[in-house]
């Protein structure tokens, strides 16, 4: 009936449906990423595909893990670790016996393991339980399993690399102790996700706003940045930023670092 | 200043009197009606419209018990019980407090009128102020909202093993306590790897009841502290009314020490009675008029740097000023909702083990 949607169509559908925001993409690497995918899994055209999106849960997940282009590496964005490492953990370290901390979106796992890293170099492992949740079932595989290759690790401090990786044949695994504190699950934080996450010292939300308009990823902000106790830091990218932290009693430190306020 | 309305229910002329004069002499409070029962009662909250009532639990035509009832369901307010020192009305008192009353007071006795119309002079004004300012929503809330409450078991018959409790659960709660403490008690699980400590301010006699109540509800063995009792897991201990209850050398000793913070027991004597044990220490402070367990929270935090520090969230308490009073004093390790407290608690508690 609706057999000839063009993709501006398709997008305001789609937007409307899951409030995914698909402009941020360029629009015609998007178009053709989509129609690939329909030529490939037969769905036909465009209406037909987004019925097929909205009558099922799968199909919809699939899509999410196709557009999900996970590219990270260990130590990404050297100020905002340095910040971490100098002055949020040690405030944290001061503060509380216990840490727990969230990585929204993790993808492989670089993020949680670099802070799992970090906090062993302070002897403070064994003080902390990270939540690591990524919509990417592919992601969360990998990084369950902790193998990397050189390039990923680029950025990690030649001692670490020798004492918390073993190489096999190119490629390098992280040492078990570091998983232990690690727990990876598959989350959507669209999803009513958030009464059963327990108060966080940080929360890790970076890169995961992209595919996202303003008042979703503010509806994001809201919901993570309710579990951060006062004192407790919230990260985003580096190329992302939130407008009146206040809102959230949120404080900005550094550029994508904030305190949560009382 | 805002003049807080209040209505005093009695079926005592003495007592309508005693209470009337108490409210007339404070500045900040007005009479706004008396009623001797239950029915009576009902229609002047309509015409009067009173921010807060005093009520009687024992009395004719319709009583208090039922009285509340009716005013949950129509128009929720605070309400305090006036009840006697007796067993039966303790338990009447627990019960006006499941059903929505936001505190009580034991009724004057007999023997010693004098005495406890002082005392009821001392308590009562700053009783009514607290609840005033006591989040009624949450009651009328509560009562639509699915009871997680497991069905009640015969007290005690689990055979808990006495082994030592690696880690002590310390919580602290006063107004609005008692029905904040059913939810979380109940909630907690059986193999829960620590003990927990109560402090709950209440007058002496309540607490009783309120320990056996509280072990029908929880998979824990609850009970009211007694001197020389043992720190064992899965046990919880709540401090006798009228006593101060603490940890030396490992057990549990009750002093009847000056009060603090006008009460006894005190949530601050317990925590600083903590600093030096071997155990860890996870701090749980609750609904509640005052500070009563921030200075103790920050003192035991400050000698023992690996205390868990938990709040329940302000916006899910009846009287917010405590749980408040702690988060701006100390770096708190969880601010959390009533209904998941038990879960957190636990949590952590297992994450310190």
């Amino acid at each position: 009936m609706q057999g000839n949607w063009d993709f501006a169509k398709f997008k305001k559908e789609f937007y409307s449906f899951t409030g995914l925001d698909l402009e941020s993409y360029k629009d015609k690497q998007m178009e053709r990423r989509i129609n690939q995918l329909i030529t490939r899994e037969g769905y036909g055209d465009l209406a037909s595909f987004f019925r097929a999106l909205k009558g099922s849960n799968d199909v919809l997940h699939k899509f999410y893990n196709y557009l999900t282009i996970n590219t990270s590496s260990f130590y990404r964005d050297a100020k905002i670790y340095d910040y971490i490492e100098q002055k949020a953990l040690v405030n944290l370290l001061r503060n509380h016996e216990r840490l727990t901390i969230w990585s929204v979106g993790c993808s492989h796992g670089e993020e949680p393991y670099t802070l799992a890293l970090i906090l062993d170099k302070h002897k403070a492992l064994h003080r902390v339980k990270i939540l690591a949740s990524d919509i990417d079932d592919k992601a969360l595989e990998m990084a369950r399993e902790g193998r990397y290759v050189k390039n990923q690790l680029e950025k990690v401090p030649p001692e670490i690399l020798s004492t918390a990786f073993t190489e096999k044949n190119n490629a390098y695994y992280i040492d078990a102790r570091y998983k232990k504190v690690i727990d990876f699950n598959k989350k959507n934080f669209l999803d009513p996700i958030y009464s059963n996450m327990p108060s966080l010292q940080m929360a890790l939300c970076r890169n995961v706003f992209i595919y996202f308009k303003t008042e979703v990823q503010e509806w994001i902000i809201d919901h993570v940045s309710r579990l951060i106790v006062p004192g407790g830091y919230f990260i985003i990218g580096s190329a992302e930023f939130i407008n009146k932290p206040e809102r959230f009693k949120l404080e900005r430190q550094i550029p994508s670092v904030y305190l949560k306020q009382p | 200043m805002k003049i807080i309305k209040v209505l005093v229910v009695d079926d005592s002329a003495l007592m309508r009197r005693v209470i009337s004069d108490i409210i007339a002499e404070h500045d900040q409070l007005e009479l706004v009606a008396t009623a001797r029962d239950g029915l009576d009662a009902l229609k002047k909250i309509e015409s009067k419209r009173p921010d807060v009532v005093t009520m009687d639990i024992d009395m004719p035509r319709l009583d208090g018990l039922q009285a509340l009832a009716m005013i949950m369901a129509r128009h929720p307010l605070p309400v305090i019980v006036l009840s006697s020192h007796t067993v039966s009305g303790s338990e009447s008192t627990l019960k006006a407090l499941e059903s929505g009353a936001v505190d009580f007071l034991p009724k004057p006795s007999m023997k010693s009128l004098q005495e406890s119309f002082a005392e009821l002079r001392d308590v009562l004004p700053g009783k009514i102020l607290a609840a005033a300012s006591a989040q009624v929503g949450l009651i009328a809330e509560k009562k639509q909202a699915v009871q997680v409450v497991p069905p009640a078991r015969p007290p005690s018959t689990i055979i808990f093993t006495d082994d030592k409790a690696p880690v002590i659960v310390a919580v602290g709660a006063s107004t609005g306590g008692p029905k904040a403490l059913e939810t979380f008690f109940s909630n907690l699980p059986a193999d829960l790897p620590a003990v927990l400590l109560l402090s709950q301010h209440m007058p002496p006699g309540f607490t009783y009841s309120f320990s056996q109540r509280l072990d029908t509800m929880s998979p824990l063995k609850v009970k009211e502290a007694v001197e020389g009792d043992r720190l064992f897991k899965g046990h919880a201990l709540i401090a006798p009314g009228n006593f101060h209850m603490v940890v030396e050398e490992g057990i549990i000793k009750l002093n009847s020490g000056p009060k603090v913070n006008y009460v006894r027991p005190s949530i601050d004597v317990m925590l600083h009675s903590l600093r030096n044990i071997s155990q860890k220490v996870v701090v749980v402070i609750m609904t509640g008029m005052g500070r009563d367990g921030a200075d103790g929270a920050q003192a035991l935090k400050k000698s023992k740097n690996d205390t868990i520090i938990v709040a329940q969230d302000p916006a899910t308490a009846l009287i917010s000023s405590m749980p408040e009073a702690l988060i701006k004093r100390v770096p708190c390790d969880a601010i959390v909702p009533l209904e998941k407290l038990a879960g957190e608690v636990s949590r952590l508690v297992r994450l310190l083990v």
